[in-house]
């Protein structure tokens, strides 16, 4: 064992962690698997956000995306995350 | 007398479901209690050779709900310990061969005379999990620290909860220096995703695929890791408050100390 890796060890740390991105993989997929989002309702949600939005605000249609994100702490709560990117109208009249 | 039909499942295969039933079985039986195994893996038997009664199977399950001859005849009695019993599964029938109703009679049948009816359910989702899942009043999730089984755990504590209730889970295979690496879901991550109670941890240990070869459970011989987990585990079934040792891989200061200074 190298000095750094007793150090590591002493502070309770080591190795690649490589758990860590299991864990989070895993309460992703599971999130979608338990509410039944399969790829497909999820993009026929993206299109109706998109629409809803489009209602109200100009935005670009190109490129948005929404992103669902699962929390690590508390398994009933979902991040849902879409940024827009503004039409080129709603830039002009902030002009 | 009623006994408790327990099914064990998992719904990935190669986690240990028949490692555990076999283990399980023998270490409740050794504790004076009736036990009958049921090796629900019709197609695919295994759970004689895990025992190491292979030599000894006459009737299968399939000839007792067909009714080619009677439950007691199909029973295959552990010359070790003598209050356990097994029904060895069909190895050239189908899945189809049985259905929910007929396991179900089975262990109703079977628990007026055992204190305990073990199903051990073959991996999947299908017809055979479904066979085994009927026969039971009980689950247990026998899972690894590893992303595919754990999300088969989760789909199948999803389906018995509909039936069954709230299954209990089984961690196999901890490997306690993965862990402290950093590099092994532990029992908290694991419990974290699948929010179930713990029934246990079996540390990874090669005493199990020796007693694989012999056909003799690890919880025969003393002294194995993953023996005196399974023996704990029976004893938590049997109702006794049996702490889980901590398995974490979060080392006391001391054990850190010590690391730092002898380097292992």
């Amino acid at each position: 064992m190298t000095l750094t890796e007793r150090i590591q060890l002493f502070f309770g740390k080591s190795g690649s962690g490589s758990k860590d991105a299991a864990k989070n993989r895993l309460l992703l997929v599971l999130q979608d698997d338990r509410l039944g989002l399969t790829g497909e309702k999820k993009e026929a949600l993206r299109k109706d956000i998109l629409a809803a939005i489009r209602k109200h605000l100009d935005i670009d249609a190109e490129g948005f995306t929404m992103e669902f994100m699962s929390s690590a702490t508390d398994q009933k709560e979902m991040r849902v995350t879409a940024p827009v990117q503004l039409g080129r109208g709603a830039v002009n009249l902030s002009k | 007398m009623s006994g408790r039909a327990i099914v064990v499942t998992s719904g990935k295969g190669g986690v240990g479901k028949t490692t555990a039933t076999a283990n399980i079985g023998l270490s409740l039986a050794s504790r004076g209690q009736k036990v009958v195994l049921i090796d629900g893996d019709i197609g695919l038997r295994n759970l004689d050779l895990i025992l190491g009664v292979e030599n000894r199977v006459v009737y299968n399950i399939v000839d007792v709900v067909s009714g080619r001859c009677q439950p007691r005849q199909a029973l295959v009695k552990d010359k070790r310990i003598s209050s356990l019993f097994l029904i060895p599964a069909s190895q050239i029938d189908q899945k189809e061969a049985i259905n929910a109703d007929q396991m179900r009679d089975l262990s109703t049948q079977l628990k007026e005379e055992f204190d305990f009816v073990l199903i051990d359910c073959p991996a999947g989702i299908e017809q055979g999990f479904r066979n085994a899942v009927a026969a039971a009043d009980e689950a247990i999730v026998v899972t690894t620290p590893d992303v595919s089984p754990v999300r088969d755990a989760d789909r199948v504590i999803g389906l018995l909860q509909g039936s069954l209730g709230e299954p209990q889970l089984i961690i196999n295979r901890m490997s306690m220096a993965m862990v402290k690496r950093g590099d092994m879901l532990d029992q908290q991550d694991v419990l974290d995703i699948l929010a179930i109670r713990l029934l246990g941890i079996v540390p990874e240990d090669e005493a199990v695929v020796i007693a694989g070869n012999k056909g003799a459970p690890v919880v025969l011989n003393g002294g194995s890791p993953s023996g005196d987990a399974y023996g704990r585990i029976a004893r938590r079934i049997l109702g006794e408050d049996v702490p889980i040792p901590e398995l974490n891989g979060h080392a006391s200061f001391a054990k850190r100390l010590g690391q730092f200074i002898f380097g292992r």
